[in-house]
């Protein structure tokens, strides 16, 4: 029946659908309008620890002072970087890739968290419950951070969430297959998890989605002043990458013989490189532009309300600057966004908080 | 100029209720007279009584100088009265020059000669319509023009038009009107029943208004302004409770996303079509005869169906559906509540309370319950009370209600299904101000209830008084959409037809 289904074009899971993007999700152009801050290449994760801004970009924390437009480097880690967290009273936890996490504060004495060897490659995300404990969301375990791709194109469904107690340093997994965790939030007594390959949020315990069908693959979350949200999307979902994932032979030959920056699918950005396929190709033909090559990337940040049900958008269109938007953060009054796409730090006016 | 038309003191009672209560009409040689009203004012009675459908009860009707009482409308066309009903009366399964032809055929016809006079009667009048075409094929502002071509076919000289450009874009209302003007040339004397107000101050050269049954005013339509207009035909100011402009308001917040219609296609009419619906807000459709909007909702209510292969994805909830019949969407909670309530809404003989709970029997009931009709009233005399549809008796005839309680009624079999997402298809169609307002409060209430409303409507601001968010249609698809802080009825028309 699936086949038959495949044949023709019917409705079901088989079909190379993404959802449109209307409704409170219809494009607009304020991520490509919002104040850059300063230019900070890699770019990746953000948070706020006692109300001084933090970004990771390759191995490094970075300290942003956004008045002043400066970045400062806090330290230096012996691999990439692949999350921050902050906690109340100055606590940082970062995750370095093949190594786990580190926990520290500003002015240094760092030291390693013991989580499973399984899940050091891939610490996505992290939030602070309380003083002493640390939930993180483990993309995968199945494959390192730096080979989202890849963890992808194998259809990969390893991520797992954990919860760390700081006091003895037991972990306990909430979670496990799913679909690339890659954010982390706190709704009263659940804890929201952000599922990219599945473009869902999840509701823990339980796993029950609150959010489905997103138009694009969802990063990081982030708590909004007035109770609701922040959700970063870095990479939009395209009928094509639909299609490549349908394709399992394709796929095989695809991940085997060309370089991972070349593969069909999602991307933070425009491609640097010749060899990479063309994005946004179109042809004007009697007067009628006529795409043929659709954008591997986007820029796409949405505010949640505190039932998880999106009100605003704001986004980088296709031929925008601000793609791969991986993070955001809120502080006094301004959304930063982290686009990893154009290598910069954002920053929205959203109002003062009350 | 001379009078054609003269009604003196005339009544007509049915039951022993008036419809019009003696009432003095003049019509005169080459004028326009827009007639005006509520619906239930008398203004159909009247007219019907000059084509020979209903005698007078008493007073009198003078045609051309004479005093006449038309036995049938083929009396009434023979004495140079000719009329163009509301809703249509073609004959759906015959073709355009057959329907214009009607009546007039020869022992022997050539159906060349037929279709080739038929063709050149519609070129004269602008109207783009094939005469070999099968009237059912026609959409209802193509049956409109078929309908009027058969008026000026019989070569007559007196025209009532009733509710003529209801079905017609703006484009096919400006050829209307420019045919009402070249029948007015030619000396011929024209009523025009309309709703739409700025027509009848458009292109009407006298105005006379008539409330329950009474002539309340009759004037140069230079004298009256829209104000002055329904404050006559309802007795109070309407103006800021009918169409005013929602681009003030907040809109109402969507909700979860209740239908989403995913590349939809069906045939040439819907091509592709994407669109969302959420709940707790009303959603507008625009768009002019034949952009689809009116099918795209048709195919997520199981009326029509959408293309077998490739026919794109309808979810409702997030689940993937493909209804074969209305039923099964009836069961999952669809309300479609049609444009042509004669022909897909009511069954004009059942009584009211019947009609209302056949909507309820549609949800589906027990097989082997017993259906009590008790039951059946007393559900459908909440709705009754609630919708404010006025009747004397619950086991009135449909038929017998004006216009605009009779779309209530339909709304109200659509609303005892409790469903979480309503269509309204043109839902003030042909309907009075009075209940206008009426249903527009209704769907006000059942967003703010937190149903998903759609409502599909061809008058601009209609659509800019109700809705939260608008979509605009054309040529199958969706091509704008705009919250109601963004749109006006310019960016409106310019996306439906650029």
């Amino acid at each position: 029946m699936s086949f038959l289904h495949r044949l023709f074009g019917r409705d079901g899971e088989d079909g190379a659908r993404v959802p449109a993007m209307d409704g409170v999700f219809k494009p607009n152009t304020a991520l490509d309008t919002a104040d850059r801050i300063v230019p900070l290449p890699g770019i990746d994760d953000l948070a706020v620890a006692d109300g001084t801004l933090l970004a990771t970009a390759g191995d490094a924390l970075y300290r942003i002072e956004a008045e002043a437009r400066t970045v400062q480097p806090v330290r230096r880690f012996e691999g990439a970087l692949t999350m921050v967290a902050a906690a109340p009273g100055g606590r940082i936890a970062v995750g370095i890739e093949g190594r786990g996490v580190a926990l520290g504060t500003h002015d240094g004495d760092w030291h390693p968290l013991d989580i499973p060897a399984e899940d050091r490659g891939a610490v996505a995300a992290g939030a602070f419950r309380g003083a002493d404990e640390l939930v993180l969301a483990i993309g995968s375990t199945a494959h390192p951070r730096s080979e989202w791709k890849r963890d992808l194109m194998s259809r990969g469904a390893s991520g797992r969430v954990l919860a760390c107690r700081l006091a003895d340093g037991r972990t306990q997994v909430l979670a496990a297959g799913l679909g690339h965790a890659h954010g982390i939030a706190f709704a009263g007594d659940r804890i929201v998890v952000a599922e990219s390959w599945r473009h869902r949020l999840v509701a823990l315990p339980g796993g029950a989605p609150v959010l489905d069908d997103l138009p694009a693959y969802p990063a990081r979350l982030a708590p909004a002043s007035d109770g609701g949200f922040w959700l970063a999307l870095f990479a939009p979902r395209r009928q094509i990458t639909e299609f490549v994932l349908r394709e399992d032979d394709y796929r095989r030959e695809m991940m085997a013989t060309i370089p991972a920056e070349a593969w069909i699918g999602p991307d933070f950005g425009d491609g640097r490189g010749l060899t990479e396929p063309l994005q946004s190709g179109s042809v004007r033909q009697m007067g009628i532009m006529k795409p043929w090559a659709p954008s591997r990337s986007y820029g796409l940040v949405v505010r949640l309300d505190r039932d998880l049900l999106p009100l605003a958008t704001f986004h980088s269109r296709a031929d925008g600057g601000a793609h791969g938007i991986t993070a955001v953060a809120e502080l006094g009054g301004r959304l930063f966004a982290a686009s990893r796409g154009s290598g910069a730090l954002l920053a929205l006016d959203v109002g003062r908080p009350a | 100029m001379s009078v054609v038309v003269e009604f003196r003191n005339a009544t007509k009672e049915f039951r022993g209720v008036a419809a019009i209560r003696n009432v003095d009409f003049t019509l005169r040689k080459g004028e326009i007279h827009a007639l005006l009203g509520e619906n239930g004012a008398g203004k159909s009675t009247l007219t019907k009584v000059l084509a020979g459908l209903y005698p007078l009860t008493s007073g009198e009707m003078i045609v051309e100088g004479r005093p006449r009482s038309f036995a049938s409308p083929g009396e009434a066309l023979a004495g140079g009265v000719a009329m163009v009903f509301q809703e249509t009366n073609l004959v759906p399964s015959m073709t355009v020059a057959q329907n214009l032809f009607l009546g007039e055929e020869r022992f022997f016809n050539r159906l060349r000669r037929v279709n080739i006079e038929a063709q050149q009667q519609l070129q004269r009048l602008s109207f783009h319509v094939d005469p070999t075409a099968l009237v059912s094929s026609l959409g209802a502002a193509r049956k409109q023009m078929v309908e009027i071509a058969r008026a000026v076919q019989h070569d007559a000289r007196i025209f009532v038009f009733d509710e003529p450009t209801a079905t017609l874009t703006p484009e096919e209302k400006q050829h209307f009107f420019a045919l009402l003007e070249r029948l007015k040339a030619a000396g011929g004397s024209i009523i025009f029943i309309s709703h739409a107000l700025e027509e009848a101050l458009q292109v009407a050269d006298r105005i006379s208004i008539l409330r329950d049954g009474e002539l309340v005013a009759s004037d140069a339509a230079a004298r009256f302004t829209r104000d002055r207009i329904v404050q006559a035909m309802v007795g109070r100011n309407l103006k800021d409770e009918l169409y005013r402009e929602g681009r003030g308001r907040t809109p109402r917040r969507a909700g979860r996303k209740v239908l989403a219609l995913d590349n939809v296609s069906m045939g040439k009419i819907v091509r592709s079509a994407t669109l969302s619906v959420f709940a707790g807000q009303v959603t507008g459709m625009f768009g002019l005869v034949g952009a689809g909007r009116t099918e795209m909702m048709k195919i997520a209510a199981g009326v029509l169906k959408r293309d077998f292969f490739h026919g794109g994805r309808i979810t409702l909830e997030g689940r993937p559906v493909r209804f074969g019949v209305p039923r099964a969407a009836v069961k999952c909670g669809i309300a479609y509540v049609t444009e042509d309530r004669k022909a897909d809404g009511l069954f004009d003989t059942a009584g009211i309370a019947e009609s209302i709970f056949y909507g309820k029997l549609a949800k589906g009931v027990n097989p082997v319950a017993v259906v009590s009709m008790g039951e059946a009233r007393a559900a459908a005399a909440g709705w009754v009370e609630k919708l404010g549809i006025r009747t004397i008796r619950l086991k009135a005839k449909v038929v017998e209600l004006s216009g605009g309680n009779q779309q209530k009624v339909v709304i109200a079999k659509g609303l005892i299904q409790a469903p979480q997402l309503i269509i309204f298809d043109e839902p003030t169609r042909g309907v009075d101000v009075g209940a206008i307002a009426e249903i527009h409060a209704m769907i006000a209430e059942l967003a703010d209830a937190g149903a998903a409303v759609v409502v599909i409507s061809s008058y601009l601001p209609e659509i800019l008084a109700i809705s939260d968010r608008i979509l605009v249609a054309r040529q199958g698809r969706i091509v704008e959409e705009m919250l109601i802080t963004e749109a006006s009825e310019e960016k409106i028309m310019y996306a439906a037809v650029h």
